[in-house]
């Protein structure tokens, strides 16, 4: 042999091993040991904003198949005590992969669908909206008797799987990101189908309550359409956000009022319109976009001074937290919030059903710097209710939206009594029938332009809007 | 259940060492099979019957030959148990691994029958299959004795070290040490670091790069023609470093977690990737699958001692079951031919004319077009990566997207390609070398080794506790 260790270094090598064994074993029994500690296991992550997993229950078929036990594994890592902590520290690990290079293209590009010129205007699309028309027309009828619709009861549809519907838009959203420096954006795609199908609902829900109810349709564009100038637009993949957005309003009834959002929005691109680190606008552009929808409902708008600021700082949003960029991390966000001269208080109703009083804006200073634009009228609720002591008016509007609405909501509260908002992913109720029992004013529909490109959203939109 | 989970980690594997070293060596085998048989049921408990039945048909045939051979000497007429064997065994492989392909194909040709059945592959039934077929035809040869005791056999079979991934452990290998096996603390502490690197190795590189080539190599014909060639290549790579790590991760973990127990099981992989030539690769490459196909098949048709059309046919024969093995799917087949065509073409045309250099750059090359190949199930989906790593239908030559990928994982890149070649072992080698000189120099490999173990099995928890993080941007709670 040509290796030969004196015995004294055979005895090192020894001793050396049997420490190294019981280092591991001694690694392992404190893992074990964790593992065991059931109260100490996380129900819900702070970082992740979800809850985790939960401990299957046990059925005979999914005992059989393997699925209880794979469940079981998901919840033994998923809810696995200090996990934020853990999740921390391996992200700094895995930050050294590599380099954070100043300008960047994260996920994967997809393909995008031709936005059809607006000039020739698609047959399929008022085919649908006739077809979809006609449809409800005869429904009514056959509801006979029942004119009276505030007598109507309010259908309850099927709640939505939640979790399944973040995951998909979540995926829209942040399928396709360029990062610049401490900002991220993402790339918006168009698709025919689901602009179509969407476009039809809403034509329908219009139709249906025409004369009684004024439909809105406010489409709110992504940061890229906004904030990048036209040059660094071309050099990205997807649509042409403007050119949808026309596409989108262009090929609606005239039943449907539609409001401008990108055009007004990037002549004010100077200005702080949307988080770097989050997917969201900020309150500023939606302001500008309130504005707007004030010239199309005809009354005057409030200036921005009327209201009393606040302001959150520290945020970092969802681009954050799906990045982790450094540079995001070293220059946070701040959400400025105004709050509404009529009241500031408000109801909401949690997925369970329990009523909460709350504020339209909330102080969330305190709050995690991931949660900062949960301020604005409690965040994403099944339903929210704001009534205003000052207006006696008998005057209501609903709103249907998803978070990106949140924000634009306040602004609404001081020109109408009561305020409905329904966000279409945790609601219940069937808005069609819910804004005839309420005998709203107003019905508007605010949306961000990709959400809307979700199928699984524009079942969802049509299905509430039936 | 996975070796890559913490729950096998720190509930069953931490379990299973502490009942098995403080239950007498009696009891010992006792353990192992009541450990095993729960850890199979996890991937589905309906499966179990035919690990049982199996074991117990293999268990009987070889009983049968043994008790016939005793009875009327070794001229017995025995084949019988032998067809029995590969009958039933290779019966049921086909129907649960390959009935679905080959009715889907007769469907596509005759339009018979209406509907191809969906059938659930069971966990492990190619390598289990492989493993009792091996020790029936050595029983039959006569190169190992029968198991008597038919739990014996089935702790054999349902291993949990190497029931579900390999390597396909020959029961000869191991006949002795199922009762006789001597737990020496040098096998405890290679047993324990092969496991740890082998945990990470999976945990980290393999499952870092499984995210890349993920990343860069999305499903569907549509977004794969979104990809530039630059990306292609980068995704390709990245995917032939992820099957690499995860598989030689899978063997050194069932190699290790043998050795901690006393047995030893045989290397699986030597450093495929360092290869001179497709020959060289694939005496590296998955060595339990390779030799079992040399042994079982190649040798049995009379290997290399035949005429030249012979040998050809042999050859095509093993490289057409090698690359149905790996899956019931034209592509994986495709794949098996595709290393017939340069093995044939290293035997007749190459020869030993290559210089090594471009010998090393030739087998990489062929090696990771034969990823490509194997890596899509859809042909379409082949021929869009095929054709784009040429330039044809990619979207541009490279992009952005692509340029952050590469980027932010360049360490990480360089880290898993070294960590394919012996680089770490040497290294390892060659400090306690010289450290029977050097007496600093001894202390620092004492000290790597001490620690080695440990933080590895930490940096692995991080690892797959990160894994699952999946951060929603709307739900609230």
């Amino acid at each position: 042999m040509k290796r030969k260790y004196t015995k004294k270094q055979r005895q090192i090598i020894k001793k050396y091993h049997n420490l190294g064994i019981i280092l591991f074993a001694g690694v392992m029994l404190l893992g074990a040991f964790l593992g065991l500690l059931f109260f100490a296991r996380p129900k819900t992550s702070e970082k992740e904003k979800r809850s985790l997993a939960k401990y299957p229950s046990f059925t005979m078929k999914t005992f059989l198949n393997g699925e209880y036990f794979s469940d079981v594994s998901t919840w033994y890592s998923d809810t696995y005590p200090f996990r934020d902590a853990l999740v921390s520290a391996d992200q700094k690990l895995k930050g050294l992969y590599g380099i954070e290079s100043k300008t960047m293209m994260v996920g994967e590009e997809k393909q995008a669908d031709e936005i059809p010129d607006i000039n020739d205007n698609t047959e399929a699309v008022t085919e649908t909206t006739t077809a979809a028309t006609t449809e409800a027309a005869t429904e009514d009828t056959e509801a006979g008797a029942t004119t009276e619709a505030t007598t109507e009861k309010v259908r309850e549809v099927d709640p939505p799987d939640s979790k399944g519907m973040d995951e998909e838009i979540q995926n829209q959203i942040q399928q396709n990101l360029y990062v610049k420096g401490d900002a991220a954006y993402s790339v918006y795609y168009f698709g025919k189908e689901n602009c179509t199908n969407y476009v039809a609902a809403l034509n329908n829900v219009a139709a249906e309550l025409k004369g009684q109810t004024t439909v809105y349709n406010i489409l709110v564009p992504n940061n890229s359409g906004v904030m990048l100038s036209e040059d660094e637009l071309s050099k990205l993949a997807g649509s042409d956000q403007e050119q949808a957005i026309d596409y989108y309003y262009s090929i609606e009834s005239d039943d449907v009022k539609t409001v401008d959002t990108i055009k007004t929005l990037r002549e004010h691109n100077d200005e702080y319109l949307y988080f770097r680190t989050d997917h969201h606008w900020t309150q500023l552009a939606a302001y500008y976009v309130y504005q707007n929808f004030c010239k199309v409902k005809g009354i005057e708008a409030h200036d921005l001074s009327y209201y009393d600021k606040k302001e959150f700082k520290n945020f970092l949003g969802t681009f954050y937290s799906t990045l982790g960029n450094s540079n995001m991390e070293a220059n946070p966000d701040t959400v400025d919030a105004y709050v509404p001269k009529g009241t500031n208080d408000m109801t909401f109703w949690d997925t369970d059903g329990k009523e909460w009083n709350w504020n339209v804006i909330y102080d969330v200073d305190s709050w995690a710097s991931s949660s900062k634009y949960m301020t604005f009228i409690g965040g994403d609720r099944p339903m929210e209710v704001i009534e205003n002591p000052q207006i006696k008016d008998g005057s209501s509007c609903v709103v249907l939206k998803e978070s990106y609405g949140n924000c634009f909501v306040p602004f609404l509260v001081d020109h109408y009594q009561t305020v409905y908002v329904l966000d279409y992913r945790y609601t219940t109720v069937n808005v069609l029938d819910f804004v005839k029992e309420k005998q709203a004013d107003d019905l508007i529909i605010i949306n961000n332009i990709t959400i809307i490109g979700s199928t699984s959203v524009v079942d969802l939109i049509s299905g509430l809007l039936k | 259940m996975v070796f890559s989970s913490l729950l096998f980690v720190f509930l069953f594997l931490t379990a299973n060492l502490i009942v098995y070293f403080k239950c007498g060596e009696k009891n010992q085998n006792k353990v192992m099979l009541i450990f095993s048989l729960v850890f199979y049921a996890w991937g589905g408990p309906k499966y179990l019957v035919l690990l049982v039945g199996e074991t117990f048909v293999s268990w009987f045939t070889a009983k049968k030959m043994a008790e016939d051979r005793e009875q009327y000497g070794s001229d017995a007429p025995v084949k019988k148990y032998l067809v029995i064997e590969c009958v039933v065994l290779l019966g049921l492989l086909c129907i649960f691994k390959y009935l679905g392909f080959i009715l889907g194909n007769v469907h596509a040709l005759t339009g018979f029958p209406k509907s191809v059945p969906q059938i659930v592959l069971p966990i492990g039934i190619s390598f289990y299959t492989f493993q009792l077929i091996s020790y029936v035809v050595d029983v039959y040869w006569g190169k190992t004795k029968a198991q008597p005791v038919f739990w014996k056999l089935l702790l054999y079979s349902s291993l949990f070290h190497q029931c579900i991934a390999g390597p396909i452990v020959r029961y000869q290998t191991i006949a002795d040490e199922i009762d006789h096996r001597k737990i020496k603390m040098s096998d405890v502490y290679t047993g324990v670091r092969m496991f740890s690197l082998g945990l990470a190795k999976k945990a980290i590189l393999a499952n870092s790069c499984a995210a890349a080539a993920d990343s860069l190599l999305p499903a569907g014909v549509e977004n794969l023609k979104m990809q530039a060639t630059c990306g292609m290549w980068l995704g390709m790579i990245f995917y032939m470093l992820q099957i690499y790590l995860d598989f030689s991760a899978y063997s050194d973990m069932a190699i290790g977690m043998g050795r901690m127990i006393g047995f030893h099981y045989d290397k699986n992989f030597n450093y495929p990737y360092i290869a001179g030539s497709v020959q060289d690769f694939w005496r590296r490459w998955h060595i339990s699958l390779s030799t079992f196909f040399r042994d079982y098949v190649y040798i049995p048709l009379g290997g290399n001692r035949v005429s030249t059309g012979k040998w050809v046919r042999n050859m095509a024969v093993v490289w057409f079951l090698t690359g149905l093995w790996h899956g019931a799917s034209w592509n994986y087949i495709f794949w098996g031919l595709w290393y017939l065509f340069f093995l044939l073409l290293e035997k007749f045309v190459i020869k030993d004319k290559m210089p090594k250099a471009v010998g090393h750059v030739y087998t990489l090359m062929v090696v990771l077009f034969g990823w490509v190949i194997f890596k899509f199930e859809s042909l379409k989906e082949l021929g869009v990566v095929f054709g784009g790593m040429f330039g044809i239908g990619a979207n541009g030559f490279t992009s952005m997207n692509v340029h952050t990928v590469f980027l932010k994982y360049i360490f990480f890149l360089i880290f898993a390609i070294v960590a394919c070649t012996p680089l770490y072992n040497n290294v390892r080698k060659k400090l306690f070398d010289v450290g029977r000189e050097n007496d600093t120099v001894f202390m620092v490999a004492n000290v790597l080794d001490m620690i080695t173990p440990a933080l590895m099995l930490i940096l692995s928890t991080l690892a797959l506790v990160g894994a699952s993080y999946n951060p929603f941007l709307y739900f609230q709670f």
